[in-house]
């Protein structure tokens, strides 16, 4: 029989919009308690990429940047990461204390975005052990609040914050911080070069969930460093401009929990570095007076789709 | 001042219309694994090398107690298995003759008390030293007909029933090492722990825009 639990992720639809598709914080620590090691990373790698996927899309929307004079923007990015098939699975290891009737035969464990069901192993003497279902997604979600600030020679400035203190809910708490920098490369060819091109950096950390110890249950940092180009296609108060992005993504997330997995409570700590790797972002951005709509799609280790809007001024 | 007003609300009627189509909220049922052990507790104190001493352990007990401490009831289970049963030596005082161990040889039996099951051998030992598993879960050397009691009485207990069980260190076909004696009495206490996997269902939403 099936428990009901209400995810507090109820609490008010504008939240939801930012705290999207992310399975509660303390269900994902119930799951990982079965687990220790080689296990747990198995289990937790396929959103450990995707938070890092998502932390490093939708940084920009254009290379304009002015060389000088103030301007600013706020927006809304709903970054999106998709789930392949090879995301649902893992190859496991026996834990502690349990002997497999074959040691090799742990094979297709569900991952956290795997299907719900458990998988019962047999082992020698009459013993199971039972891994874990995952939370059957198809994809990650990520909504954060974004504000740029500019221009002086040619350089601007962006900050994403975003906290919440749930900590009264299964999702515990969140806090995201990012930090990041665009400089104009077209301010250097000339008044009217043939495109905007800029190269940008940018930093976040992130954090989310409580575990039994009172810290973090998960924390994630990320960097993306690149090359950025555009073309405004319109004149005056509406135009459409069509972007293209190169960049080098790197992300790291750090897990700690506590394992019941041999029977007594034990601190398990991982760190999940994900494989660095290149993104081409291709994009649109609609801008009607001060008002934008943009959207691209990024091809990377894991594909994504960012969508936003806001306001500049 | 018109336009900023203007742009603010269209930014907020998106994002709440977003928000608005249900959400995008799906309900699913996960399985979640609870990993427990139970363990029995044994005292020896022997004088001589053949030896059969019954602990009993209220199962279905147990299960309830590990069942409360997680907020489940037994209507909450949907199966349960047996992972891996451990043993260790939790006190051991120097011998009193000239050596500093023992090694036992022998069998540990199950049987169900409530229930009308034959007993059968769960764990074979065989020169286990009493020193090397001080302080040491050792994983045992299980034997299929006893784990196939213990998974009876998983069952039963998932029906409905109350199974108890008793377990015996025998060594009366095995072997101590050396002989004890009066003037040399093996004793140790030592304990059998039962890893249990409880698998039950949780219902949960999850929020997905693709």
């Amino acid at each position: 029989m099936a428990r009901p639990v209400r995810l507090s992720a109820r609490l008010g639809c504008l939240v939801a919009v930012l705290l999207v598709a992310l399975p509660a914080a303390g269900q994902i620590q119930d799951q990982l308690a079965a687990y220790t090691g080689a296990n747990a990373e198995g289990y937790l790698q396929p959103l450990a990429d995707a938070v890092g996927t998502s932390l490093n899309s939708g940084v920009f929307r254009s290379a304009y940047i002015p060389q000088e004079g103030f301007h600013f923007k706020f927006s809304m990015e709903v970054m999106s990461v998709f789930f392949s098939e090879d995301d649902e699975t893992f190859d496991g290891v026996a834990e502690e204390g349990f002997q497999p009737l074959d040691p090799d035969g742990i094979i297709d464990i569900p991952t956290v975005v795997g299907s719900t069901g458990s998988v019962i192993v047999e082992g020698i003497g009459g013993t199971s052990y039972a891994f874990p279902g995952g939370f059957d997604l198809n994809s990650f979600s990520f909504g954060v609040p974004q504000i740029t600030i500019g221009s002086v020679k040619g350089t601007e400035m962006i900050f994403r914050y975003f906290a919440l203190d749930i900590s009264d809910t299964e999702l515990g708490n969140f806090s995201l911080i990012g930090l990041g920098a665009r400089h104009s490369i077209s301010q250097y060819m000339g008044d009217d070069p043939p495109l905007d091109l800029a190269v940008g950096l940018m930093w976040h950390t992130f954090k989310l969930g409580e575990n039994d110890e009172g810290s973090e249950l998960i924390a994630a940092n990320a960097l993306t460093f690149g090359i950025q180009a555009s073309k405004r296609l319109g004149e005056g108060l509406i135009y459409f401009e069509p972007y293209a992005g190169l960049s080098y993504d790197t992300s790291s997330v750090d897990v700690e929990y506590q394992s019941e997995a041999t029977g007594d409570p034990l601190d398990i700590s991982l760190d999940l570095e994900s494989d660095p790797t290149a993104r081409l972002t291709l994009g649109g951005s609609l801008n009607i007076g001060v008002w934008n709509l943009h959207t691209e799609y990024a091809f990377a280790g894991q594909s994504g789709f960012t969508f936003g809007t806001g306001i500049a001024f | 001042m018109r336009k900023t007003l203007t742009a603010v609300l269209l930014l907020a009627l998106g994002c709440a219309l977003l928000a608005g189509t249900g959400c995008l909220l799906e309900e699913k049922v996960i399985e979640i694994v609870l990993s427990q052990a139970t363990c029995v507790e044994f005292q020896e104190r022997e004088d001589n090398e053949s030896f059969t001493n019954p602990e009993t352990l209220d199962y279905a007990d147990r299960i309830d107690e590990i069942l409360d401490d997680n907020d489940l009831v037994r209507a909450d289970i949907d199966s349960m298995v047996v992972s891996s049963i451990t043993y260790e030596v939790t006190y051991f005082p120097p011998p009193q003759g000239a050596h500093d161990d023992w090694e036992l040889t022998g069998e540990v039996w199950i049987k169900r008390n409530d229930a009308v099951v034959d007993s059968a051998v769960i764990v074979d030992l065989t020169t286990q030293s009493i020193l090397d598993a001080l302080d040491t879960p050792t994983p045992a050397d299980l034997n299929a007909a006893g784990v196939a009691i213990l998974n009876d009485a998983i069952n039963d207990y998932i029906s409905g029933m109350n199974p108890v069980l008793v377990f015996r260190l025998d060594t009366t076909t095995g072997d101590v090492d050396p002989d004890p004696s009066p003037a040399d009495s093996l004793i140790f206490d030592w304990k059998a722990c039962i890893k249990l996997q409880l698998v039950s269902e949780l219902e949960l939403e999850t929020f997905e825009i693709f």
